[in-house]
C-alpha cells in the first residue's frame, strides 16, 4: 500500500502544521512585547509560591510516587495550618515521567517554561535527573533536595551551585556501613553486590573506603535493574565462600538475593545492606523471618515508632492529607523533604528571589525536622543536607536502631570521591 | 511562501495566549521522534519485520554523536550525518543480514536482546574513557552559527535544524515509499512467498530495509543528543523501544501520516496522561489504567491507526452525514 494523492495532502498538511504550530511559539526574538506581565521572579506572587517535582506516578519504580503524594500532603497540612510560609501558600506541581529520561526532560522544561516553577523540589531518580541536571544549572532554577542519594548531585558544588542531596549520598552510607563490616566482622571473606550503575558503584566506592584492608573482598557481583532475580549472584558469592555480604539493590532485588540465600541455599550469611531497600516493602517481599537480623543505616525515625508523638502526627497526616491509611518510610522521608522545604523557604524570607533561595539551602545550621534523628547542615561547599545517621537491625520485620549516632559529617562528598578516582 | 513565512508567526500576538516558549522545545522533540519513528514504521509497517531494538540504534547513535563532538573535536552537524551513517551500515550489516533468517517473533526476540545488552555495554569499564560510564555525556548549548545570532536563540535554532532535516527526510520517505524499492518492501510484507516469485530478492531487500530504517533511527538519534544535549545509558531503554511500536500501531502501520501521528503521540502522552487522570480527581493510582484503556480504544475504533481514519472510507462517511446541514438548521 502506497500513499494515494490524497493521504500525501495529509501527510504535507500534518508536518505544515506542525512546522507552524512550532514556529509560532518560538519566542523572546520578536518585536512585539509580551501581552502578559511577567512576575519578576518566576512561580511567585503576592499570596503563592509554585513549586514543581518530576516522580514515577507510574512506571517500574511507581512506589516512589509515595514520596511526592507525601510532600504534596505536607505542604498542604502547612497551607492549612500556618498559612503557608512568610504569607505565601505553596503550590506543587507533580509531573510523572514513569521513570524514562525524554519524558523527564519533556517535563521538567514544561515545569519551568511554561508553569513557571520557583524551584524544582525532589526530582526523583537519577538516570532521570541526570538527564535535567545541567538544563536547570543553566537556566539558574534552584534544583533542591534531590531524591537520589548519588554522590554526582554534591560532589562539586561550585561546579553545580543549584542542586541540593536530601538522603544521606550513597558513598558516605557505604562509608558508615563499611565501617559496621570492618569492627564486625574482621578477618573474614567479604562478598559485594550492586546494582550495574552509578547507585551501585557509589555505594560499593564507601563501602571498600569503610572496610579498608580489615576484609578480604572475595567476590563481587553486579545486576541490571530489569534483571527478575539474583539468585545466581549469589550462587557465586556462597561458591565463593563469602562471610559476610553488602548489597547494593532495590527492595524488590534483594528480597529475592536474601530469599534464595535463605530458603534455597540455606545460608545465613549476614546481609548489610543499602537504605534504600531497608523499609516497609523489603519486609512485605522477603517476609519478617528472612530479613531477621540484617544491617542498614537509618536517618529518620521509623513508621512503627508511634509512641513517638511526631511519628504519630506523621501518620494523621498522610491520613488527613493524602488519604492513605498510614505512614512508611517513603511517607516519612516524604515529610522530611517537605518540612526542609519549608525551612527553606522561611529563611529566605518574604522577598524571594532564586539567589536568596539557594543562599537560604546554602546556610541551613543544626535543624531538627520532626522526624529527624540528627541535625541538618549545609554550607556553600555542603550541599548534602544529612551525613550520618543510627545503624539499624532488623528485628520482627523491624529495623530497629541500635549504638551511637554515627556521621561522616565534615567529610565533603567531594573529597570522598578523591581516593576513588585515583584508584 | 508559506515556508518561507514560518519565522515570523511567532510574533502575531494570538498565539501567545496558549503557546509558551516550552513548546519550541516540544515540536523539537516531534521533529527527533518523527524520524525515529519514520525509520521504524518503514520496517514494521512496511516490510513487516518486527524490532524491539530500535531504542538502542537511536541510542547508539546519540553515543556516537555526543563522543566524536565532545571528544574528538567533530563539528555536531558533521558527527550527526556520519553516526547517521554509521547507524545505518551496522543495523544493516550486523542486524539486517543475520536478521534474514529471522521472521516475526524471532526477529522480535533478537532484537529484544540487543536492547537489553547495549546499555550494559556502555556501561563497560574498558568503555568508560570514551562512554563517561553510567553518568553519561554531556553536550553544550548549541548556538546558532554568526549571521543568524541576533535573530535566533539556541532553541529557535535547534527546532529549525532538526525540523528541516525531519522535513527533508520525510520527502524522501515518500519518494522511497513509492518508488521500485518501495513496493518491494511492501510485497515483502505482503508475502515473501509471492514477493520472491515476483522477482524480488528476499534477502536483500529485508536487509535493505533494516539498514534505511537504522539510518533514519541513527539522524534521529544524533538529533536526540544535539537536542537534549545529554545521553546516558539509561536515556533510553527497553521500554521506549516497545513505546515507538505501540507508537507506530495507534498512529498507524504502512503510512507516512501514521507516523506523524505516533511522532505526536510520543511527544504528547506523558502530558496527555496526566491530564487524562486530572479530569477525575482521586484517580492518580489509576493512570495506568486510563492509558490502558485509551489504547485499547484506539485499537478497537481505528484498527488501522489514526491515519487510518482519514485515509478510510470512514471520512468520506462522515462527510455524507452533513454536518454543516445541521449547524445551519440551527441558525
Amino acid at each position: 500500500m502506497t500513499l494515494s494523492g490524497k493521504a500525501w495532502t495529509w501527510v504535507v498538511a500534518g508536518l505544515l502544521a506542525a512546522m507552524f504550530l512550532g514556529a509560532a511559539c518560538v519566542e523572546g526574538v520578536g518585536e512585539f512585547p509580551a501581552p502578559v506581565e511577567e512576575a519578576p521572579v518566576p512561580g511567585v506572587t503576592d499570596d503563592e509560591v509554585v513549586l514543581g517535582t518530576h516522580s514515577s506516578l507510574t512506571g517500574p519504580v511507581a512506589v516512589y510516587s509515595q514520596i511526592a503524594l507525601a510532600i504534596n500532603a505536607y505542604f498542604e497540612y502547612v497551607n492549612e495550618t500556618k498559612g503557608g510560609v512568610n504569607g505565601r501558600t505553596i503550590k506543587f506541581l507533580i509531573e510523572d515521567d514513569g521513570y524514562s529520561p525524554p519524558k523527564t526532560v519533556d517535563l521538567v522544561r514544561k515545569l519551568v517554561e511554561e508553569d513557571r516553577i520557583f524551584a524544582l523540589v525532589n526530582g526523583f531518580g537519577t538516570p532521570t535527573h541526570l538527564q535535567v541536571v545541567d538544563y536547570l544549572q543553566e537556566n539558574g532554577v534552584p534544583d533542591l533536595f534531590v531524591a537520589t542519594g548519588a554522590t554526582e548531585w554534591v560532589k562539586d558544588p561550585e561546579a553545580r551551585p543549584m542542586v541540593f542531596g536530601s538522603i544521606p549520598n550513597y558513598v558516605g552510607e557505604g562509608i558508615i556501613l563499611g565501617q559496621h563490616i570492618a569492627e564486625t566482622y574482621p578477618g573474614l571473606k567479604l562478598g559485594l553486590m550492586s546494582q550495574n550503575d552509578d547507585f551501585g558503584a557509589d555505594g560499593m566506592t564507601g563501602i571498600r573506603r569503610g572496610v579498608g584492608d580489615a576484609l578480604d573482598i572475595v567476590g563481587e557481583e553486579t545486576h541490571e535493574v530489569l534483571d527478575v532475580d539474583l539468585a545466581s549472584q549469589v550462587d557465586r558469592l556462597h561458591a565463593a565462600g563469602v562471610d559476610v555480604i553488602a548489597i547494593w539493590a532495590t527492595p524488590q532485588h534483594f528480597a529475592t538475593a536474601i530469599k534464595h540465600a535463605r530458603l534455597n541455599l540455606n545460608w545465613d550469611v549476614p546481609f548489610v545492606l543499602s537504605l534504600v531497600s531497608a523499609n516497609e516493602l523489603t519486609v512485605l517481599l522477603a517476609g519478617p523471618e528472612v530479613i531477621e537480623g540484617t544491617v542498614s543505616l537509618g536517618y529518620l525515625k521509623s513508621a512503627f515508632e508511634i509512641d513517638d508523638p511526631n511519628v504519630a502526627k506523621h501518620h494523621k497526616l498522610v491520613q488527613d492529607y493524602m488519604g492513605a491509611e498510614n505512614g512508611n518510610t517513603l511517607t516519612l522521608y516524604g515529610q522530611y523533604v517537605g518540612e526542609l522545604v519549608e525551612e527553606t523557604l522561611r529563611k529566605a524570607g518574604r522577598d524571594l528571589t532564586r539567589e536568596g533561595l539557594i543562599e537560604a539551602a546554602e546556610s541551613i545550621t543544626e535543624f531538627w525536622c520532626s522526624i529527624c534523628l540528627g541535625p541538618v547542615n549545609t554550607s556553600p561547599t555542603d550541599h548534602d543536607p544529612v551525613q550520618g545517621g543510627f545503624l539499624v537491625r532488623a528485628e520482627g520485620g523491624r529495623w530497629v536502631r541500635f549504638g551511637d549516632l554515627v556521621t561522616y559529617e565534615g567529610v565533603l562528598p567531594g573529597d570522598m570521591m578523591v581516593e576513588d578516582l585515583a584508584r | 511562501m508559506f515556508l518561507v513565512a514560518f519565522p515570523f508567526l511567532h510574533e502575531w500576538p494570538f498565539f501567545r495566549m496558549f503557546l509558551s516558549e516550552f513548546r519550541t522545545f516540544n515540536a523539537t522533540m516531534f521533529a527527533v521522534w518523527l524520524l525515529v519513528l519514520l525509520g521504524m514504521n518503514l520496517l514494521t509497517g512496511y516490510s513487516g519485520q518486527v524490532s524491539f531494538g530500535h531504542a538502542a540504534l537511536v541510542l547508539a547513535s546519540a553515543y556516537l554523536t555526543a563522543v566524536l563532538s565532545q571528544q574528538y573535536g567533530f563539528p555536531l552537524w558533521g558527527a550527526i550525518g556520519l553516526s547517521g551513517a554509521a547507524t545505518a551500515l551496522v543495523g544493516w550489516v550486523t542486524i539486517g543480514i543475520p536478521a534474514v533468517r529471522l521472521r516475526g517473533p524471532y526477529l522480535a526476540i533478537a532484537t529484544f536482546g540487543l536492547m537489553l545488552a547495549f546499555p550494559q555495554i556502555l556501561k563497560l569499564n574498558v568503555l568508560t574513557q570514551w562512554t563517561q560510564g553510567a553518568l553519561g555525556i554531556r553536550g553544550g548549548v548549541v548556538g546558532p552559527p554568526g549571521f543568524l545570532g541576533g535573530v535566533l536563540d539556541g532553541r529557535a535554532w535547534m527546532y529549525y535544524v532538526a525540523m528541516s532535516v525531519a522535513v527533508a527526510m520525510t520527502v524522501l520517505f515518500v519518494n522511497l515509499t513509492r518508488s521500485r524499492t518501495g513496493r518491494a518492501f511492501v510485497a515483502l510484507r505482503d508475502s515473501e512467498v509471492g514477493a520472491e516469485q515476483m522477482g524480488v530478492d528476499v534477502p536483500r531487500y529485508k536487509a535493505l530495509a533494516f539498514g534505511v530504517s537504522s539510518l533514519y533511527a541513527g539522524i534521529g538519534g544524533g538529533l536526540f543528543f544535539a537536542v537534549q544535549g545529554f545521553v546516558s545509558p539509561d536515556s533510553l531503554g527497553l521500554i521506549d523501544s516497545i513505546f515507538f511500536l505501540v507508537a507506530i500501531v495507534i498512529g498507524g502501520l504502512g503510512s507516512v501520516l501514521g507516523s506523524i501521528v505516533a511522532a505526536l503521540f510520543l511527544t504528547f502522552q506523558s502530558e496527555a496522561i496526566s491530564a487524562l487522570a486530572g479530569f477525575v480527581p482521586g484517580t492518580n493510582n489509576l493512570r495506568n489504567v486510563f492509558y490502558g484503556a485509551s489504547l485499547i480504544a484506539v485499537i478497537v475504533l481505528f484498527p488501522k491507526g489514526i491515519a487510518g481514519f482519514f485515509q478510510r472510507p470512514l471520512w468520506p462517511k462522515l462527510r455524507e452525514w452533513n454536518l454543516g446541514s445541521l449547524w445551519s438548521s440551527r441558525s
